[in-house]
């Protein structure tokens, strides 16, 4: 038998059930079925009632239908078959126009999603173009302002006296500040887009956290305030610039809030994870605040904005930048007596 | 360089003084920030040229052959990355260190491959600290 599973499926019984089994399209024809049924049902009672009237001699008559209710059966055959084939036929047409309609209405769905995809992609590239945009609108003022107050600061443009050297380091570190705020609008727009991801390597979390506590080391000693860190070696998997900027957020805020004479801590916990802990003894989140910290633009109230300035995207950014490492950030706070925040990281293999 | 410097404030010869000065081809479509970037390379005792369009750029970069060039990416017409490869391309440019400098937050260059053919040395982002800026464009002259 040369293939025999391939002669099995040419039989005329299975191309029968594959016909059925594929109601794909319309078609109209099998409406007809009924009349097909009758075309196939009359010929066979004429056929019969004749050759009985051969046989016995009768004349060929409707009345002889009256008298041999047999007949009557007969006669009815061709009705049984149309009613049969024609419900057959008929159920058959309007499944399979039913089925048609529905693929038809599912390729129009599919079609308008496509195109609402299109459409939001589209919108995608429009809001990304635009955030590039604006953000180099505003970077390229501060190019000059920053330019001519270093040089003038430097002496490139001749002798200073004092108060003109102190009015000229107010402008820089502001220009600092607006930068800072460009640059986290940014940031913030590019972690909403999805184009801001965690680029996750195993490295040593001991030394990141130095660097950061370094970094405010004289923004907190010029404010009274002690700066503690307490971190075990341990390696972490995750995006070291990321959390970096985490930290660094977390500290400018804890600082921020904490008096004179106060103190803020960085700690990590080896655990399942490896658990990273900035508290502070400051202020503290007043209650009906806690909800909104981590939204865009929120500042527990307006006076405090003015206070300690900040447009209120730094705790979005960190929350952002956390999801993307999968790890929940918790904020513990109590008012006067100040905020603890937490957030775990997964353990890095070694190197 | 700071013999330059020093030798400008002495009033030495021009031709003197800009035979050793470290020339540098600026180009930005800013006018402000082009102006600042002039005074800042002047006062360090660069050899300045400013234009603000890449065609500008490759039109003069043979009669004033600088020593580093210093490429806005988001120019009229051109772009920086169109005027680093074009240069590239010429062959004879090739030795000229690129400084590519742009005021977007990410630079729109695919690969680095692309730092090879062009003679792109260094990256750098608007606003920067002068110091920074400085150090980087020495460096790329020193040390290509």
């Amino acid at each position: 038998m040369p293939s025999g599973t391939v002669s099995e499926r040419s039989h005329p019984v299975f191309e029968f059930v594959r016909a059925l089994r594929e109601p794909l399209t319309y078609q109209p024809w099998r409406n007809l079925y009924g009349a097909f049924g009758l075309l196939w049902g009359l010929p066979i009672p004429i056929f019969s009632v004749s050759i009985h009237c051969w046989a016995t001699g009768h004349p060929f008559s409707l009345d002889f239908l009256a008298r041999y209710p047999v007949h009557l059966l007969f006669a009815m055959h061709p009705l049984l078959f149309a009613v049969v084939f024609g419900a057959m036929g008929s159920v058959r047409a309007r499944k399979d126009r039913h089925i048609g309609t529905l693929l038809a209405s599912l390729q129009e769905k599919l079609e308008e999603l496509r195109e609402a995809n299109e459409k939001l992609k589209e919108l995608d590239r429009l809001r990304s173009e635009f955030v590039a945009n604006v953000t180099h609108e505003l970077k390229t003022p501060l190019v000059a302002i920053r330019g001519y107050a270093e040089m003038l600061q430097e002496g490139r443009l001749g002798p200073l006296t004092e108060k003109q050297a102190t009015g000229l380091r107010t402008v820089l570190r502001n220009v600092d500040r607006q930068q800072q705020q460009i640059d986290d609008l940014l940031q913030i727009a590019r972690l909403e887009s999805g184009r801001l991801r965690a680029d996750k390597h195993p490295f040593p979390l001991r030394p990141l956290l130095e660097g950061c506590v370094e970094m405010f080391r004289p923004q907190a000693e010029a404010k009274q305030i002690a700066l503690g860190l307490d971190a075990p070696d341990v390696r972490v998997n995750a995006d070291r610039d990321m959390i970096g900027h985490v930290v660094t957020n977390l500290i400018a805020n804890a600082i921020k809030f904490v008096e004179p004479g106060g103190r803020v801590d960085v700690a990590v916990r080896n655990g399942d994870g490896v658990l990273v802990r900035v508290s502070d003894d400051g202020c503290g989140i007043p209650e009906e605040a806690r909800p909104f910290i981590f939204d865009r633009f929120r500042q527990a109230d307006g006076s405090m904005r003015r206070r300690h300035g900040g447009v209120g995207l730094g705790l979005a950014i960190v929350k952002g930048m956390l999801d993307q490492h999968g790890s929940s950030i918790e904020v513990t706070s109590e008012v006067g007596r100040g905020t603890t925040v937490e957030f775990d990281l997964p353990k890095g293999g070694d190197a | 360089m700071a013999e330059a410097l020093r030798a400008r404030r002495r009033g030495t010869p021009v031709a003197l003084e800009s035979a050793m000065a470290t020339k540098i081809m600026i180009v930005d479509d800013e006018p402000d920030t082009l102006k600042t970037f002039v005074d800042l390379f002047e006062s360090e005792g660069y050899d300045v040229t400013a234009v603000d369009t890449g065609e500008k750029a490759l039109e003069s970069i043979n009669g004033y052959q600088p020593d580093v060039i210093l490429l806005d990416i988001m120019l009229p017409g051109r772009n920086g990355i169109e005027v680093a490869r074009e240069l590239g391309a010429r062959g004879t440019d090739r030795k000229i260190p690129i400084v590519m400098i742009t005021a977007l937050s990410a630079f729109p260059v695919g690969d680095m491959s692309l730092a090879e053919e062009t003679g792109i040395k260094r990256f750098i982002f608007k606003p920067c600290q002068s110091r920074t800026l400085l150090q980087v464009v020495d460096d790329a002259v020193r040390y290509g």
